[in-house]
């Protein structure tokens, strides 16, 4: 997963930055940080414990946090790393170092080891793409261990 | 006509307990990939896919589970494997496999044109079996061989 430069001189220090990310008149993604760096020539903010809100159909159905983030403030493809941890309206758990949100086909892709947490399962595997909801996942190289009800 | 054979069974994904700390009693499921659809309703397991719970082990090409009944459904090379504690092997092989985890048994089959084979190595010598179908019942640790059954059995040297 290419990074994202995270050299060079900031613009503008942005305080309780919020970035909201609308598809088809409905919210799909709120990018929330205590602090965001603009970089705007490369359309850029660098943002702390960011928080990331995913909406499906008007309704939250996961948030992000990590450590870490950068927003792209012209595409909105968001990276997370540091250790991100998403978690569903379910309580569906997913844990990896590093994430980016694709806003072209609005999943979640990670090169990284993966855990997932559900109720009745942990997995364990290397590489993600998921819908952000995590009601469809895809990991490869992975091993389930089933728990019993 | 079909011969009802005494051997240990193949266990399944479903209905198996997990700990954490009893690390010899979970069954886990490994894949090339893994996909969870629907929330996970449908869980398909694709690639070199191994599920296995010792002493009971499982391999297929392709698995499919479903939540609402745990029903797992295997296909591709679908091969059982089990030693008990006396060292006697048991290996079954299929093309497609079901477990229903509310019966605790499990169905293997092949295409039309060829058969289940059970293959058994133990001290007190070897077999091998075919039939049309097999059924595993899990609790009660058999196997039944079905439907045009042929075998032979080697004893052991006294």
């Amino acid at each position: 997963m290419p990074l994202l430069s995270v050299g060079g001189e900031f613009s503008q220090v942005l305080k309780d930055f919020q970035m909201q990310d609308i598809l088809n008149g409905s919210k799909n993604m709120v990018v929330e940080s205590v602090e965001g760096r603009l970089f705007e020539k490369a359309q850029r903010v660098d943002i702390d414990k960011p928080r990331v809100t995913f909406f499906k159909k008007g309704v939250a159905s996961s948030t992000l946090n990590a450590p870490q983030g950068q927003v792209r403030m012209d595409t909105h493809e968001m990276q997370a790393w540091g250790g991100v941890l998403v978690v569903t309206r379910d309580s569906a758990t997913l844990t990896t170092e590093r994430l980016r949100y694709d806003p072209e086909t609005q999943h979640l892709i990670s090169t990284d080891t993966v855990r997932l947490e559900k109720p009745d399962s942990i997995t364990i595997g290397t590489g993600l793409d998921a819908d952000p909801d995590l009601s469809r996942v895809r990991i490869g190289r992975q091993k389930v261990y089933v728990k019993n009800h | 006509m079909s011969k009802i054979i005494s051997l240990m069974a193949v266990i399944w994904l479903a209905g198996s307990v997990f700990s954490p700390l009893h690390a010899a009693d979970e069954a886990t499921i490994s894949s090339d990939e893994m996909e969870i659809l629907n929330n996970g309703a449908r869980t398909v397991f694709i690639g070199h896919v191994v599920l296995e719970k010792p002493p009971y082990r499982l391999t297929a090409d392709r698995m499919t589970r479903l939540q609402s009944t745990g029903i797992v459904e295997a296909e591709g090379r679908v091969t059982g494997r089990w030693v008990n504690p006396a060292g006697e092997k048991a290996v079954v092989q299929g093309d497609h496999a079901r477990y229903d985890p509310v019966s605790q048994v499990a169905d293997i089959w092949m295409r039309p044109d060829r058969k289940v084979t059970i293959t058994l190595n133990g001290t007190r010598g070897s077999g091998k079996f075919q039939g049309d179908r097999a059924v595993l019942y899990v609790q009660a640790r058999h196997v039944q061989l079905l439907q045009n059954v042929t075998g032979h059995v080697i004893p052991a040297a006294p």
